[in-house]
């Protein structure tokens, strides 16, 4: 019966963590999804500051995402970022767009991953 | 490759407490869902140690769901008899009274060949010398010897009836349940009841608390 109480207890935990974790990452990836899709073409500037404080927030978090989701695809959220931020700088606004098209494919795919959804299942 | 020793390491003394949970009972002896959960929760293992790249909670959290699922379900066993039909082969005649039952042979997929060798395996000489032999839940021949000693059969087993046997026995329910009135207890109080080939029946009831 000890065993029984145990397993109801572990079932309802890592049904819980599951729960939390979908939740918060979903949050948190829609939350970037928006930010980056909202960051302004015209002025590429300010687009890449936005870009660093977005790649600060990400590397702050990183730690606790990468409990659930797989190194190599964060590894390539981070790199989009860091080439973005590259182009910005480097006043290259055709190649920022295009690798700002690539990082919102790859969040749209993670956020798909994370979330309550068919598409995360099959 | 510090990674993969510590990955290996928490996998390992997960996977021990893990088989420790589910229960002592040998790989030949596990019944279908524990078999399942037993080739799942070590592939799933085998990929977390070798794909470093893929996140240890994504191994820990199926396997503990899959242990817990297990166990939860074992113990569903012992109080539904649904699931236990469900998840539970009964043990089927091969041969009754002496006499081989091809259809029994053919449902289990057991050929002739294959039941005259079992017989020789555990020291029979002929075919002849056996009054049962039954094909068990754990997949292995039991063999009864002709003698004086009579098979019982179960009829009634933690308080429920299998009335599929009564009916391969021919004998009328109205038998076994003026038998429970007698002891003065219902069918629920009864641990396990038992007719033999002449017919007597014998009673265990379960213990009161």
């Amino acid at each position: 019966m000890k065993a029984v109480w145990i397993a109801i207890g572990l079932l309802i935990a890592s049904v819980a963590i599951v729960t939390f974790n979908s939740i918060t990452l979903s949050l948190m990836f829609d939350n970037m999804y928006c930010e980056v899709a909202s960051a302004s073409d015209a002025d590429i500037t300010e687009a890449g500051e936005k870009y660093q404080e977005i790649l600060d927030e990400y590397k702050g978090r990183i730690s606790l995402i990468a409990l659930s989701i797989k190194h190599s695809e964060l590894s390539d959220i981070e790199e989009s970022l860091t080439e973005l931020i590259s182009s910005c700088r480097a006043g290259n606004a055709e190649e920022a767009q295009l690798i700002k098209s690539r990082l919102m494919s790859e969040l749209s795919h993670i956020r798909r991953l994370v979330g309550f959804n068919i598409d995360s299942i099959f | 490759m510090v990674s993969i020793f510590v990955r290996t390491l928490l996998i390992y003394i997960l996977l021990t407490i893990a088989m420790k949970a589910m229960g002592k009972r040998e790989i030949g002896e596990l019944d279908v869902s524990e078999l399942v959960s037993t080739l799942l929760i070590s592939e799933i293992a085998a990929i977390s140690i070798d794909d470093a790249d893929m996140p240890l909670l994504n191994a820990v959290i199926p396997i503990i769901f899959i242990l817990s699922l297990e166990i939860l379900f074992s113990f569903g066993k012992t109080k539904f008899n649904f699931l236990k039909r469900i998840m539970e082969s009964k043990p089927v005649f091969l041969i009754k009274k002496g006499r081989i039952n091809v259809n029994e042979l053919s449902e289990s997929r057991i050929t002739l060949d294959e039941l005259l060798s079992e017989i020789r395996i555990q020291g029979y000489a002929s075919p002849y010398q056996i009054e049962y032999a039954i094909l068990e839940q754990s997949g292995k021949i039991a063999l009864i010897e002709k003698s004086e000693d009579v098979y019982a059969h179960p009829i009634v087993i933690d308080g429920i009836l299998d009335k599929k046997i009564l009916t391969e026995l021919s004998i009328d329910e109205g038998v076994i349940t003026k038998a429970i009135k007698k002891e003065g207890k219902d069918i629920k109080d009864i641990l396990l009841l038992t007719i033999d080939d002449n017919g007597n029946i014998n009673i265990i009831k379960r213990m009161e608390k």
